[in-house]
């Protein structure tokens, strides 16, 4: 698990050893992306990506499963789109639950979550990096 | 490869994920991975080859529009769509660890589409390869979204072909996804 408490040092939980094997959380859908000479150098440099890294963006954006994106340009800004499969709080796992919250989207508990798909959009270009873009 | 990173190679490709990869503003390259694993990060490490070259690769193409990795087999093939010299569109499935392409084919996708978007899905015995496009020169002035479903075999030959032939309506933005529920595949129209 990944901590997400303030002034814990997560930047670097995956470089201590004694963390190893990490454990997925799941239905935490998210992103990374980054430039194709940034992932590559940071993958000859044998080390961990973690989710502080400069030039590498990683984020959770929902809970959920199976996102489907499409990335475009709109107003200035890259913008992407997600379909994915609803899950509902309740279906979610207790670690999940526990380590980060709830759903962004909570439909009635008479809707099959099986049955709804969620959209969201969220800009990818939050970083001071990416400003010379713009 | 040792154990555990075999282990966890596993673990990471139990599912299908989605990138995109595009050129923006004609300077560097980017690419995005969408997953449910929140330690993708982390074990792309312990796949240091495949990945490096799956990016390599990409970054070859002259313009990787969109793909995913499936996995048949406990192997990853990367499945996606691209652009050639002469501005057609080719679908490809590409076996990154035996330097290897299993299938190419020229899509029918119009030269002058703006847009265009793969996915695909698969379970035990076939692949479905969705392709929507659209035929509109300009942004703002979308004459239709069409889609092509390639049906594959496990070992990678066209079982099916099917060309939508009705163009969907849409606002300014157009883009259809294509959203698997259990044994369902739903066509999304945004």
């Amino acid at each position: 698990m990944l901590m997400n408490n303030n002034e814990f040092g997560k930047c670097h939980f995956a470089d201590d050893e004694r963390h190893y094997p990490l454990l997925n959380t799941e239905n935490l859908m998210n992103y990374n992306w980054g430039t194709f000479e940034d992932f590559k150098a940071r993958l000859l440099e044998g080390k961990v990506i973690n989710g502080c890294d400069e030039k590498i963006l990683h984020a959770k954006f929902n809970n959920g499963r199976k996102p489907k994106a499409s990335i475009f340009y709109f107003n200035g800004r890259l913008q992407a789109l997600v379909a994915n499969e609803y899950v509902a709080y309740d279906d979610l796992p207790l670690v999940t639950r526990l380590i980060c919250g709830g759903n962004q989207i909570n439909l009635p508990d008479a809707v099959s979550a099986k049955q709804n798909i969620v959209l969201q959009s969220f800009s990818l270009t939050d970083r001071k990096v990416f400003s010379y873009l713009q | 490869m040792n154990q555990t990173a075999n282990e966890t190679m596993n673990l990471l490709f139990e599912k299908i994920f989605p990138f995109k990869a595009f050129k923006f503003q004609k300077k560097e390259s980017f690419i995005a991975f969408f997953t449910e694993n929140m330690t993708f990060l982390y074990q792309i490490k312990y796949d240091q080859f495949f990945y490096l070259s799956f990016i390599e690769f990409i970054e070859s193409q002259l313009e990787i529009v969109s793909g995913a990795v499936i996995v048949k087999n406990q192997l990853p093939f990367l499945c996606h769509l691209f652009r050639n010299d002469d501005s057609s569109f080719k679908i490809s499935i590409f076996d990154v660890f035996h330097n290897e392409t299993l299938f190419e084919e020229k899509t029918q996708i119009p030269e002058d589409s703006l847009n265009a978007d793969l996915d695909s899905f698969n379970d035990e015995y076939e692949i479905k390869i969705i392709i929507t496009f659209s035929k509109n020169v300009l942004p703002q002035d979308v004459s239709g979204i069409f889609g092509i479903i390639y049906e594959l075999s496990e070992a990678f030959s066209i079982i099916n072909v099917t060309v939508s032939e009705r163009p969907f309506d849409f606002g300014d933005y157009p883009s259809l996804k294509l959203v698997q529920i259990e044994d369902s595949l739903m066509l999304l129209e945004v």
